[in-house]
């Protein structure tokens, strides 16, 4: 099941959709990623992630409403899916699975 | 609150390259981030980010796909219809450009070879960053000469220094070869036994360490399929004699023929023991060129100290004599400061620069006359197909289809040329070889692949550039407007505009220069020399050992002739041989040259005595005392009554003035008129034997007086010279100049009417309807050309004027470094190659506005 396989950055844009609800469109989750994991990251990254996310089917997206920021034009709101949010689980008990054998120094509090 | 719009060119960049479906989103999302960082951080940052995530995205998941067509093989084939269809209703312009640009790239390349053939001397020595020639230079009169050889004995001393690792020592020598009864001029080396060790000549047959012998001889293969038309002929005997000392020597072998560009002409190889030196008892008298192989370059200068450290020790010392300082020339570019710097010395030298670099720059402009024509043409021819542009738009055709069908056009236009210009190059360049006798020009592709690269890289980009400026331009069109016929297409932009000058500008600085180069060989041809050797043969008997027994018995077979009017001899010869001088009166100083002659020879090459008198053969004076002078001398002098001065010369010796001549050249048009003796020789001292006859009867005289020779001397064959022969060295470079500025001037000035023809049709074709409403409102023939020809005019005056401007002041620049006698390039035939210029354009623009404005206006006006 390698495409179902997790990359970090992915996981790390994943939950910055969740964490915006419905306004998780592309300029949103580049300031989200940069505010909480202080990451500067191209629109162009990301929109590979977004891309390769969308194949994986743990994201689907809609045109949402247009601003005149954008010069009139619509945002693509992106929300995570159910399989989107399975893979996070999985990810998620995996790091912990490994609280038990790492070193002291390595776990959060 | 910043409401400017983000950086232009990075959103048309990213409007043109994203995928359609993605670029509403993405180009949102960056403007809005654009927006957001002018309130945060500046309108700078914001401009700064926005051109990096253009930049960013440009990746594959974003970037269209060229053709993201299913059916691109069919697209494919439907361009190249298109194409095909198009050239062939425009045969006309297809074939002149594609024309044009092949005889420019052949133009190019063939240039390009004899820069680099004559740049390369010497280059196919593995060793030749190593090896120095040792030179010296002299103070001569007041010009510093450069020697190529030196004496024997700092030739010896060099050798011996600790930094040389190798010392090679090369003496030139003209002679016969005999094999049986026949005699063959050649030219010989004689070597030392290590030449073949650090000059790279290969053999085809035997080894280089047979030099060593000194019986052995080795000959190029050319020689040998001369001699015997085999090459296998290792083992046979070769009797060389020069001088008058014959030599049996055996072949033992064969080398590879020379490439011409390479300082050693010769055609056979000898050790130096075999040597017979000209001054057998003074070594400082006997000259050699020599080569040092130095490994270590920063010993050079300790090299040069040491050997001039030995000479001002040694070298004997002697009143006259100015001093000479040596120093190292590097084998690299030898030959070419040899013609440069005028060296003296037996190698050959490489061709002058001019040859080199004004055929390089006008093939270059034919070349970008060709492609600015090109492009031009295609700008223009644009205007036709506005229609079929409306019709594919109308279709469905997207934008980036339609401009590229004109680019496909162009390029297959480019690649026609580029394909044409191959064999198109071979025949220039034969061509070419023929013209310069002693060179051999090869196209090889593999050594040359930067160049030839550049070459197709510059005439593709033309291609593109020509092409695209209309695709970009019309493909925005829409199409109602352009079926409707509502649209008005400028095809005289600012982009043609300066082509268009351009190319004049180039085509004229062309034209020029070869008319002033016609004048000048007019000028040359016709000016007086001062003396005349049209009907004088002259026979070379400077080689034989016993020259007044020579001369004696040549003159006494030849004296009795009735076709030959004079007969005479002379140790110098006008163009041939002088010598230099410097003489004191009064205590002042004059640097001369000299000619030493025999009794009559004023009268055979017809000097003109204005004072005085003639040498008398009987009279013993004069081979002792009694000079004749030209009036330079006197002028410089400053004598009102030259006749009874007296000079001296070399101390002791004192001369008389007993006649003054008209001043003539002595030497070819790159020498001026210097100061002047003649001084009468005596026939142990000639070199020559002249003989004077009338222009019907040099053919049979010639052969006379070979057959004269060869009865006196067995059968040896000697240099005997026609007046065919070209008198001066400078004529040949001037000949070559002629011709190829006069080929080139040609080439640019068809191309140059070819294409502006071209260019007014295709613009008179766009506006056939403002001279159909013209002729309607009452408009006369003459006054609708008047109206056309105003938007030429200004393109013409100034790049006509601007080029043969120009020419005229470069060109005279040009001749001086090669002559010192040359035409002015005179005005009035500027002028007038303007005007005619002028008026032949203006002439091309009526006849077609003719041709238009006399169709009825009723076949331009009407709408099909």
């Amino acid at each position: 099941m390698k495409g179902s396989y997790l990359g970090e950055f992915q996981e790390l844009v994943l939950l910055a959709i969740l964490s915006l609800e419905d306004e998780a469109y592309g300029v949103a989750v580049q300031l989200k990623i940069k505010q909480v994991a202080n990451r500067d990251i191209t629109r162009g990254a990301l929109h590979s992630a977004f891309t390769r996310l969308e194949e994986k089917q743990f994201l689907s997206s809609k045109f949402g409403e247009a601003t005149k920021e954008r010069g009139g034009r619509r945002k693509r709101i992106y929300t995570v899916t159910a399989e989107g949010e399975g893979a996070l689980k999985e990810a998620q008990i995996i790091r912990d699975s490994f609280k038990g054998s790492v070193k002291p120094s390595f776990q959060h509090g | 609150m910043g409401n400017s719009a983000p950086p232009k060119l990075f959103s048309k960049l990213l409007q043109w390259l994203c995928v359609p479906e993605l670029l509403e989103e993405l180009e949102g999302d960056l403007e809005e981030s654009f927006q957001y960082y002018i309130t945060q951080k500046g309108r700078w940052y914001a401009r700064y980010k926005y051109a990096k995530e253009v930049v960013f995205l440009m990746r594959p998941s974003v970037i269209r796909k060229i053709n993201n067509n299913s059916n691109s093989i069919f697209m494919i084939s439907n361009y190249g219809k298109v194409a095909f269809r198009n050239f062939s209703k425009n045969k006309n312009y297809v074939i002149i450009n594609v024309l044009s640009m092949s005889i420019g790239l052949a133009c190019c390349i063939v240039s390009y070879l004899n820069y680099e053939h004559n740049s390369s001397f010497d280059s196919q020595h593995e060793n030749i960053t190593n090896i120095y020639r040792i030179n010296y230079q002299e103070q001569d009169s007041d010009e510093l000469r450069t020697y190529g050889v030196v004496p024997l004995p700092i030739s010896r001393e060099s050798g011996n220094l600790t930094q040389v690792t190798d010392i090679i020592q090369y003496t030139e020598w003209h002679g016969s070869a005999k094999i049986a009864n026949d005699y063959f001029e050649i030219n010989a080396g004689y070597v030392s036994s290590n030449f073949l060790d650090h000059f790279t000549f290969p053999l085809i047959r035997g080894s280089k360490e047979v030099l060593a012998n000194r019986e052995s001889i080795i000959i190029s293969n050319k020689l040998a399929l001369r001699l015997y038309d085999d090459i296998n002929v290792i083992g046979l005997p070769l009797v060389f004699s020069h001088k008058g000392n014959e030599h049996t020597y055996i072949i033992e072998g064969i080398l590879e023929d020379f490439p011409s560009n390479t300082s050693f002409n010769i055609d056979a190889l000898i050790n130096r023991e075999n040597l017979a030196l000209d001054h057998p008892t003074n070594d400082w008298q006997n000259f050699v060129t020599s080569f040092l192989l130095v490994d270590n370059v920063p010993s050079l200068p300790s090299i040069i100290a040491s050997i001039n450290n030995f000479a001002d020790a040694n070298h004997p010392i002697g009143q006259d004599m100015p001093k000479k300082i040596y120093h190292l020339d590097p084998l690299v570019g030898m030959a070419n400061r040899a013609q440069a710097n005028d060296v003296i010395g037996p190698l050959e030298e490489s061709l002058p620069w001019a040859i080199e670099v004004v055929p390089a720059i006008i093939s270059l402009m034919i070349l970008l006359i060709a492609c600015f024509t090109f492009t031009n043409t295609t700008i223009a021819s644009a205007a036709t197909r506005l229609k079929e542009i409306g019709i594919r738009k109308v279709l469905g055709g997207r934008k980036n289809q339609i401009a590229f069908q004109f680019i496909i056009e162009s390029i297959m236009v480019c690649i026609l040329a580029i394909l044409l210009a191959i064999p198109l190059t071979k025949l220039l360049a034969a061509q070419y070889n023929q013209l310069m006798p002693f060179l051999e020009l090869e196209l090889i592709f593999s050594n040359n692949i930067g160049f030839f690269s550049f070459l197709i890289v510059l005439v593709l980009l033309a291609g593109l550039m020509a092409g695209s400026y209309p695709a970009l331009y019309l493909s925005k069109f829409q199409p109602s407007k352009i079926l409707k016929g509502n649209l008005k297409y400028k095809s005289v932009g600012r982009i043609t505009k300066s082509l268009l000058t351009a190319q004049f500008a180039f085509a004229m600085m062309t034209i020029t220069a070869s008319v002033l180069f016609v004048q000048n060989a007019k000028y040359q041809n016709a000016t007086d020399l001062g003396f005349d050797t049209d009907q004088t043969i002259v026979v070379r008997i400077g080689n034989e050992e016993d020259k007044e027994q020579v001369y004696h018995a040549m003159h006494n077979a030849l004296v009795m002739n009735p076709k030959i009017t004079h007969l005479t001899g002379a140790s110098d010869h006008v163009a041939r041989k002088y010598h230099q001088a410097t003489v004191f009166y009064e205590g002042e100083t004059l640097d001369i040259v000299g000619l030493d002659v025999g009794p009559g020879y004023i009268e055979t090459i017809e000097l003109n005595l204005t004072e005085g008198r003639d040498f008398k053969e009987e009279k013993a004076s004069d081979y002792i005392e009694n000079i004749i002078i030209n009036k330079l001398f006197v002028k410089q002098m400053g004598w009102t009554d030259p006749i009874g001065k007296k000079l001296t010369y070399q101390d002791s010796i004192e001369y008389f003035v007993i006649g003054v001549v008209e001043d003539f050249h002595f030497d070819d048009f790159s020498s001026p008129i210097q100061p002047l003796w003649l001084r009468l020789a005596k026939p142990e001292e000639y070199n020559y034997l002249i003989a004077k006859t009338d222009k019907e009867n040099i053919e049979s005289v010639m052969a006379e007086i070979t057959m004269a020779w060869q009865t006196l001397f067995n059968n040896e064959i000697t240099d005997i010279k026609a007046p065919e022969y070209p008198r001066y060295k400078g004529q040949i470079i001037n000949g070559i100049i002629l011709k190829v500025l006069v080929f080139m001037g040609s080439v640019a000035a068809i191309m140059s009417m070819i294409g502006f023809f071209s260019l007014v049709s295709l613009n008179i074709f766009g506006r056939m309807k403002e001279i159909g409403v013209r002729r309607v409102l009452g408009s006369s023939t003459t006054s609708i050309i008047q109206v056309i020809n105003k938007d030429y005019i200004v393109i013409l005056l100034v790049g006509i004027t601007s080029g043969s401007i120009a020419s005229h002041f470069l060109i005279p620049m040009l001749m001086n470094s090669l002559w010192a006698y040359h035409s002015d390039g005179s005005l009035m035939l500027t002028i007038l190659s303007i005007l005619i210029m002028l008026v032949t354009c203006m002439f091309t623009v009526g006849l077609r506005v003719v041709n238009a404005a006399r169709t009825n206006p009723t076949e331009l006006l009407k709408d099909e």
